[in-house]
C-alpha cells in the first residue's frame, strides 16, 4: 500500500514531488510514509521509465511484446 | 468400454484452441519451458521434467476452462455453440488426463522417488488455486492487498510450482527447492500484471457485462478506484462501462488512471517483481545456460521498446 500511496502523491501532489526531487526521503518523512529499500528502487526506476514511455496507452502498447 | 472418439477429440480441440483464449496467451512456449529450465538450472537434465510438464500443461489448459466459465468470458470458439456444459465435460476429462500423467512419474528411474512429494505439490496447489478463484468471484471490486492476494494464489501458486516441481527433480526439499518457487510466483506476478495491461487496451471484439466486471479487477483499475477521490471513481466507472464501444470513453478512463499515478505504481510493481524473481535465481544458483535463459526471460518483460 505504501508503494501505491507514494506513486499517488507523486502523481497528483506538485508540492510533494517537487520535495521528492530535492529529497525524497524528507519528502517520505513529511508525509509519514514509509517504503522498504526494495520499493524504493523499484519507484526510482518506475519514474525513469514512466519519462519514457510517456503514456498508459504507450505502455499497454509495449506490453505486448513482453510476451 | 472405451472413451468416445468424439469426447477425445474434444479434449484436442480445447488443448489446440484453448490457448488462443488464454488470459496468458502467447506465453505458451516459455510456460512449456519453465519446469525443464529450472530442472537444468538446478543441475539436472531438462528432459527429466517431461512428465511433470505435461501434467502442468493440461492441468493449465482444465483450470483455464474453469476460469472462463467462472469469470463468463464469451465463449471460446471450440465450446461457443455446446455451452458451458460441454467446456466443464471436457475441463474435466482433462484435470483426470493431468492426474494420470503425474502418476507415471512413480514409473520413472529417475523421478520415481520423489513423485510422491511432488506429486502431493500439484493437489496442495490447486487447492489454494481454487481458494483464490473463489476469493476472485466472492469480492468484485478488490483493494489493493486483496488483488496482490488473489494473484498470488492463482497466478503466482501455478508458475510457482511449475519451477519448484522440476526444480524439486533435482533439489528434492532443499532449501533451493523453495527458491525456484518464488521465482515461478514472481513470474506468475509478472504475467498477471501484463494480462491486466491487456484488459486495458479495451481491444475485446465481444464485451458482455462480465468483460467489465473482470476489467474492474485488473490492476490498473483497482489501484485507481482505490486511491482517487469517489467523484472521480464514479466518473471512471462510466467511462469504463463505454470504454469499449466509445474511444473517447476509453482515452478518458486511460487519462483517469494516469493521473492518479497508475502508470507510475504498474511499472515500479513490473519492477519490484522482476528484481525479486531475479534474487531468487541468483540465490539459487541457477547453472547456465538454463539460468542464463530464465534470467533473459524475466528481464524482457517491462523492458523499453
Amino acid at each position: 500500500m505504501s508503494l501505491a500511496q507514494v506513486a499517488y502523491n507523486l502523481s497528483t501532489d506538485a508540492d510533494f514531488a517537487a520535495k521528492w526531487d530535492k529529497n525524497p526521503q524528507a519528502a517520505l518523512a513529511g508525509k509519514g510514509l514509509k517504503l522498504t529499500k526494495e520499493e524504493f528502487n523499484a519507484l526510482v526506476t518506475g519514474l525513469n521509465q514512466e519519462n519514457r514511455f510517456e503514456s498508459l496507452s504507450k505502455l499497454v502498447l509495449a506490453a505486448t511484446s513482453w510476451r | 468400454m472405451d472413451i468416445s472418439s468424439e469426447f477425445s477429440e474434444l479434449m484436442w480441440l480445447a488443448l489446440s484452441k484453448e490457448k488462443q483464449s488464454s488470459a496468458i496467451s502467447g506465453n505458451e512456449p516459455e510456460m512449456a519451458l519453465l519446469p525443464g529450465l529450472c530442472c537444468q538450472a538446478a543441475g539436472g537434465d531438462a528432459s527429466w521434467a517431461d512428465i511433470v510438464t505435461a501434467a502442468w500443461m493440461l492441468f493449465y489448459a482444465a483450470a483455464d476452462i474453469m476460469d472462463n466459465i467462472e469469470d463468463k468470458d464469451v465463449p471460446v470458439s471450440w465450446w461457443g455453440d455446446s455451452g458451458p456444459a460441454t467446456a466443464l465435460s471436457v475441463a474435466t476429462g482433462l484435470y483426470f488426463s493431468a492426474t494420470s500423467v503425474l502418476y507415471q512419474m512413480e514409473r520413472k528411474e529417475v523421478t520415481k522417488k520423489i513423485a510422491p512429494v511432488v506429486i502431493q505439490d500439484f493437489f496442495n496447489c490447486f487447492m489454494i488455486m481454487s481458494s483464490g478463484q473463489y476469493d476472485d468471484l466472492r469480492i468484485p471490486q478488490p483493494t489493493i492487498e486483496q488483488y496482490w492476494k488473489i494473484a498470488s494464489a492463482k497466478s503466482g501458486a501455478f508458475f510457482a510450482l511449475a519451477c519448484r516441481s522440476g526444480a524439486r527433480l533435482v533439489l528434492g526439499d532443499g532449501p533451493h527447492c523453495k527458491l525456484y518457487g518464488q521465482f515461478g510466483n514472481q513470474i506468475g506476478l509478472l504475467l498477471q500484471i501484463l494480462d491486466d495491461l491487456d484488459e486495458i487496451s479495451f481491444k475485446n471484439q465481444l464485451v458482455t457485462p462480465a468483460t467489465v466486471e473482470k476489467l474492474t479487477r485488473s490492476l490498473p483499475v483497482v489501484y485507481t478506484m482505490q486511491m482517487v477521490p469517489d467523484e472521480t471513481k464514479e466518473r471512471l466507472k462510466v467511462c469504463l462501462q463505454n470504454a469499449f464501444h466509445e474511444s473517447s470513453a476509453a482515452k478518458e478512463a486511460l487519462a483517469i488512471m494516469e493521473e492518479s499515478g497508475a502508470m507510475l505504481y504498474l511499472l515500479s510493481e513490473i519492477e519490484r517483481n522482476k528484481k525479486l524473481a531475479l534474487d531468487s535465481l541468483t540465490r539459487a544458483e541457477a547453472t547456465s545456460p538454463a539460468g542464463e535463459i530464465l534470467t533473459s526471460y524475466v528481464e524482457k518483460l517491462g523492458a523499453l521498446p
